[in-house]
């Protein structure tokens, strides 16, 4: 063949060649996937089941940690209310007066600084001693241990401030001089003058408060004419809020509500207990409890009331030895199934201080690596069922190269086919493990977990991190062997067959 | 080597010293040694030779699905080694059509989903691509079986699904690699004679590489390939007086 001469090169007039657009590259890789029915299904578990687990670890933290806090502000509460039970008849004590002025609770300060009798500015000024001494009583409290022993004795560090005169601050000082420890607040002239100063003003305010304090219980116990504040609360009588309101105390009408409740309660508690007193009740009682009667008290009482026929028989006994007429079954189990949540509460914040949650969305350390572990697994997994994907369908590769795919667009194809399936089976994870948390949580914790507010906006979360984790680590385990796919030479390919 | 048909047509397809070799040291095949050729428009090229002399690898390199070792290759007077990625989608996409002996349809699609795919390539609407589709699809005489997947179809009717997907973008060369090896002698004769009908109505490039003698009566020229050679060229006048030859060589 004679050698030819050329034209000059021409190059191909390429700019018509599309790159195929992601809706196309979507739909063919969805029909592709529903015709690998099989295949995509076992892709589709595993990413699954990663996601539940990883959802699930995630909103059973949270759930755990909602519901300590739901417990733990109930128990606030209750244990706020029985204080000011107590503040009713009694004045409060110094310890008392000084932790309300240092934490700054503006209902207290209000009171005192009307009881006291000592004006606004001057409650201001005490407030700000107060707050500085707990800063000393906390930076001795910080003092390491042996340190500490020395320097306070067996008293807590704020008992130890309290009761201050300025010999003591200069043995105090002495001490931490030879231990070589800085003074609380920097320097010693600072708390000395605090305790100098400081320490008379609080007293004085503190006497003020009490003395104005027992006045107003007074008034307020010659207005009941001899009833005690517990039962003038259970009764709720008209004008009590105002009467209460009247010589000082800051309560809101709920608080009210609530401490009538609880005054109810406590009055229903005793004359139950009193009437357990009865010899014959408490063999009756043990007997339909079967324990011991030496042990059949209002614990024991409540423990066995579950449901209303129980409640009736328990009833029908206290009623036998007399029980006042608003002891009423319904009234007993009430009151048992109070007192068991109560005892739930209690176990639940011992518990949950156990297992303290550290890190993100509060999973401890070791669940973080189960996380991590599970979706690195899930990865391999991943991984595995995309190259199997791909060597089955060298020859569907070849060919689509051949009808002018580009390399991207394969890659695209296999990457988009990982995405949906991590999408999927991202989305029945989540549900799975949003269900899976919410069981477990609702055996463990029962009827508490209805306390666990402001969950659903970190779940939510949870699970839409978890889906774009999921989906994205899918992707990521297509890449490797989709660009696999996508360098073969259409020939090579071919020849796989 | 120049037969009077193409000398006065435009070369498309032109190989300079085209060699090919696979593997490396001892192990190393020489699958094409040098061949020179060259095809013009609208012409019916058959390629024969016995099985192993790289009618295969010469498809290959002319599609431009495989790169040579050494020598050029030209479509359209285009060296293919300097094209760039997106021109030898372009390529493969718009100007040449393949039809290969196991068909290599796409297993998940229907027949007409299947003509569709390299129009989408070529940027066509879905539903010009949709048009197109039936059109060639009753061209190969398939319309009524356009829903249906590779495994609901015979050999044939998969043949010549995959010869209308080749046709779909009006490519300038159809490369058919033994398109009826698979094919009884009936289904193989109608599939040359779609070759045929193409070939003279649209005026397309066919190069068919066969061992079927039959194609021998419809094709301008045949080549010969052995051991990775040209080692004849004729053209059909010339074969009607060497015939007894031929069938003794094949
Ligand atoms: N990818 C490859 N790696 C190694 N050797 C190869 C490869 N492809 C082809 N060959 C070798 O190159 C030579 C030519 O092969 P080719 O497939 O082109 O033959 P053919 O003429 O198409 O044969 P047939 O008629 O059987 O299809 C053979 O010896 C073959 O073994
Ligand atoms: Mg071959």
């Amino acid at each position: 063949m004679s050698n030819p001469t050329f034209h000059a090169l021409r190059p191909i007039v390429a700019k018509d060649q599309v790159r195929l657009s992601v809706g196309r590259g979507f739909r063919l890789a969805m029909s592709g996937m529903s015709y690998r029915m099989f295949r995509s299904s076992v892709t589709i578990a595993i990413l699954s089941l990663a996601t539940a687990f990883m959802v699930h670890m995630l909103s059973y933290g949270l759930l755990q940690h909602a519901t300590e806090r739901g417990a733990l502000s109930e128990l606030m509460h209750q244990r706020r209310l029985g204080q000011e039970i107590t503040r009713l008849s009694d004045a409060d004590s110094d310890a008392t007066i000084f932790d309300a002025l240092a934490t700054g609770l503006p209902e207290r300060i209000g009171e005192y600084s009307r009881w006291s009798g000592l004006g606004a500015a001057r409650t201001t000024q005490t407030c700000v001693f107060a707050r500085r001494l707990r800063e000393a009583a906390r930076a001795l409290d910080d003092f390491p241990v042996a340190a500490r022993a020395v320097a306070l004795g067996d008293a807590t560090a704020q008992e130890f401030l309290l009761s201050f005169d300025a010999g003591e601050l200069s043995r105090l000082e002495a001490q931490l001089n030879h231990l070589g420890l800085r003074a609380p607040l920097g320097n010693f002239p600072e708390l000395k003058r605090l305790v100098i100063e400081g320490l008379p003003q609080l007293r004085t305010f503190a006497k003020a408060v009490q003395i104005g304090q027992k006045s107003a219980i007074d008034e307020l116990n010659r207005s009941f004419q001899g009833e005690s504040i517990v039962e003038a609360l259970r009764q709720s009588s008209p004008g009590l809020a105002e009467r209460i309101r009247g010589v000082g105390f800051e309560l809101t009408s709920k608080d009210l509500g609530d401490l009538s409740r609880l005054a109810s309660r406590t009055t229903d508690i005793n004359s139950v207990n009193r009437l357990l007193q009865n010899g014959d009740i408490s063999t009756e009682l043990g007997r339909l409890f079967s324990i011991d009667p030496s042990q059949v008290n209002f614990e024991s009482v409540s423990e066995y009331v579950s449901n209303s026929s129980r409640a009736t028989a328990v009833g029908k006994w206290l009623a036998q030895a007399g029980a006042p007429p608003e002891i009423t079954p319904q009234r007993i189990l009430e009151l048992a199934t109070t007192h068991r949540h109560e005892v739930k509460l209690t176990r639940a914040l011992g518990n949950l201080s156990e297992d303290r949650a550290v890190g993100w969305f509060g999973l401890s350390e070791r669940n973080q690596w189960l996380v991590v572990l599970s979706f690195l697994v899930c990865v391999v997994g991943v991984a595995n069922a995309m190259l199997m994907s791909v060597t089955e369908r060298f020859t569907e590769i070849a060919t689509m190269k051949c009808l002018g795919a580009m390399d991207g667009f394969v890659m695209l194809l296999f990457v988009f086919e990982a995405m949906i399936q991590g999408l999927v089976g991202g989305i029945i994870g989540l549900f799975l493990g949003v269900i899976l948390a919410t069981i477990r949580a609702a055996i463990e914790y029962g009827s508490l977990l209805a306390g666990a507010t402001g969950v659903v906006l970190p779940v939510a979360s949870a699970m839409l991190v978890s889906l774009v984790v999921g989906v994205a680590l899918a992707a990521i385990a297509a890449v490797g062997p989709a660009w696999l796919a996508a360098r073969l030479s259409p020939m090579e390919a071919m020849r796989v067959e | 080597m120049t037969s009077k048909d193409s000398a006065d047509r435009p070369i498309i397809i032109r190989t300079l010293g085209l060699e090919k070799h696979y593997g490396i040291g001892d192990a190393t095949t020489y699958a094409l040694r040098g061949v020179d050729s060259s095809i013009a428009r609208g012409e019916f090229i058959a390629v024969m030779g016995p099985s192993g002399s790289g009618k295969s690898t010469y498809f290959n390199m002319i599609g431009g699905l495989d790169s040579a070792t050494r020598g050029r290759i030209l479509i359209d007077e285009v060296d293919v080694a300097q094209l760039s990625a997106v021109e030898l989608a372009f390529l493969r996409c718009q100007k040449i059509g393949y039809i290969f002996q196991s068909y290599n349809l796409i297993r998940y699609m229907t027949a007409l989903e299947n003509v569709t795919v390299p129009m989408a390539f070529a940027g066509v609407s879905p539903e010009e691509a949709r048009r197109r589709g039936m059109a060639l699809l009753a061209l190969v005489g398939l319309e009524v079986r356009w829903a249906h997947r590779p495994i609901e179809m015979s050999g044939g009717q998969q043949q010549r699904v995959a010869i209308a997907r080749s046709l779909c973008n009006n490519p300038k060369i159809l490369l058919a690699d033994e398109p009826t090896a698979n094919l009884d002698l009936d289904t193989g004769q109608e599939i040359l004679e779609i070759l045929r009908r193409i070939n003279q109505e649209r005026k397309m490039t066919i190069v068919c590489s066969t061992h079927d003698h039959r194609l021998l009566k419809i094709c301008d020229r045949i080549l010969w390939i052995r051991d990775g050679r040209i080692e004849r060229v004729a053209s059909r006048e010339d074969i009607h007086i060497t015939v007894g030859s031929i069938g003794g060589e094949a």
